[in-house]
């Protein structure tokens, strides 16, 4: 049974107040915002019940409201507030249910500064509360192609109504919702979901809705905000907080900048790795000193101000160490440092494995202030052997040390470290998305168990 | 292409044509207790001379 088409308004049977009647056919229910009587639309607006428990809420739109969404005029004819209590903290919030003549019924939600458009939505799959409680693992549905991962569960009941409904509000029933939330790499511009319909725009929700024996499948989407408020001439409230359907960020060179990180990435490696293996000038050829020996000097030039020198120790023990200090003096006989190093090496096998600690050597580097001719003075402080409990190889001493110098030589410190910059702006792209998703996720109520 | 990519490309270049010049100077290869020692006698040096 349905009402009369051509009805335009109505008395309440119950206080009298006239009521325009906007919602099309299918209206079974109307809710007198005078007096908050249930009327039967179907059968003489005869009163049903007294219906509203609370003060009527302040709302964004009011009903007879009418405007554009994804380009089909919609006019609001009913309002509800929810109220959802869990673990002593009450959310309260109101859909607006809204028509149109060609389109039918949705409802818009105003939430975290979004304007949530939902919709009846045919489809087999459902997620059950008890299903979603008893998981070990957040789940996910795949319906038409698109992946829903678990977003909440809410429980709700409705504390105030008025306008025209096409199902009986009660506030007696407690309606359970699961809702998933499906989300993509990359988001549609403002502009692009304008002109998309409501199917294609992302990211979307599902809602598995029920309340006693009924089960119904919502979708929802957010609504470009800015075109909403002027076509329905209403302000939208401002929000902090990401809304999980808020539009997606784009990154409209995303993948230029992964690109052109990666091959930053390689260039300046490359480059760096090749530039560290440049041995530059020997200044000082390879010489071998007998421990026995020690002290020695030795003198090296150095052809530029400021360029790298590294000077390489190598010892010949094995199971053995021996530290060394050394001193450096430039052309004017200043000394410029004294440090020390050492050498080591220890090997044997153990558990059926060989294994080897240390290589026997040893290097400085530094920066030489001026040209010329530097000397360097190699002195012992300490040395020792080491023998394996377990047995195995003999230790040697360190009886010789082998010293040279090159300078001239490249670093590949500032390319590598261009490398990482680039690898940051390779990164970049999909790291904002990640994090996205993260803030975006932050209100869902699942608990990763540890 | 647009103008960022260009513009993308173009930095990339300078940076690695930059990082490869600095490198060649052998810039962050020292160690760094060296060079903490040399900066300090070389300041000491040169606190001497303008005293002379």
């Amino acid at each position: 049974m349905s009402r009369a088409a051509d009805l335009l308004a109505v008395n309440c049977t119950a206080c009298g107040a006239g009521l325009d009647v906007l919602g099309g056919g299918r209206v079974i229910v109307h809710v007198c915002p005078y007096c908050g009587t249930a009327l039967d639309a179907v059968e003489g607006y005869r009163a049903l019940r007294k219906f509203n428990e609370t003060p009527r809420p302040d709302t964004m739109l009011e009903i007879g409201q009418s405007g554009e969404i994804f380009g089909v005029r919609y006019t609001v004819i009913g309002l509800l507030q929810l109220e959802e209590r869990w673990g002593g903290r009450t959310w309260q919030w109101i859909d607006y249910q809204i028509f149109s003549p060609t389109h039918g019924y949705a409802w818009l939600t105003f939430e975290q500064g979004e304007v949530i458009f939902t919709r009846r939505h045919r489809s087999d799959c459902w997620l059950s509360a008890h299903s979603a409680e008893t998981a070990n693992s957040r789940l996910s549905v795949w319906e038409r192609g698109r992946r829903y991962v678990y977003y909440e569960t809410s429980n709700s009941r409705v504390i105030y109504a008025e306008g025209e409904f096409t199902w009986v509000p009660r506030s007696d029933k407690v309606t359970s919702s699961v809702s998933v939330l499906h989300l993509a790499m990359d988001g549609r511009s403002r502009a692009e979901a304008k002109n998309a319909g409501p199917a294609d725009c992302v990211p979307s929700m599902l809602t598995f809705s029920k309340s006693g024996m009924e089960r119904e499948v919502y979708h929802s989407v957010a609504l470009d905000k800015y075109a909403f408020a002027e076509s329905f001439g209403c302000s939208m409230p401002r929000s902090y907080r990401m809304h999980p359907l808020s539009p997606m960020p784009r990154t409209p060179n995303g993948k230029f900048l992964i690109w052109l990180g990666l091959a930053g990435v390689v260039l300046s490696a490359g480059i760096g790795m090749s530039l560290s293996a440049v041995s530059g000038d020997l200044v000082l050829p390879g010489q071998t000193v007998r421990a026995a020996d020690l002290p020695r000097e030795f003198t090296f030039e150095v052809e530029n101000a400021g360029d790298l020198v590294s000077v390489d120790l190598r010892g010949n023990g094995s199971n053995s160490w021996a530290t060394y200090e050394l001193e450096l003096t430039d052309p004017e006989d200043q000394l410029l440092f004294s440090a020390a190093r050492g050498v080591e090496y220890y090997y044997g096998r153990e558990g059926g494995e060989n294994w080897s600690e240390g290589d026997n050597a040893a290097q400085l580097k530094f920066h030489a202030p001026v040209a010329g001719s530097y000397t360097l003075g190699l002195y012992p402080d300490e040395s020792g052997i080491w023998t394996n409990p377990k047995g195995g190889p003999a230790p040697q001493q360190q009886s010789e040390i082998r010293i040279r110098a090159h300078s001239g030589l490249a670093s590949g410190f500032a390319l590598y470290m261009l490398a990482l910059g680039f690898a940051l702006l390779a990164a970049f792209p999909g790291g904002r998305h990640l994090l996205n998703r993260k803030m975006r996720m932050a209100g869902s109520d699942w608990e990763d168990e540890d | 292409m647009t103008a960022f990519r260009i513009f993308m490309c173009l930095l990339a270049a300078i940076a690695i044509g930059s990082a490869t010049y600095v490198a060649r100077t052998g810039y962050g290869g020292a160690s760094s207790d060296l060079t903490a020692s040399i900066r300090a006698a070389s300041a000491g040096n040169a606190l001497n001379r303008s005293v002379k």
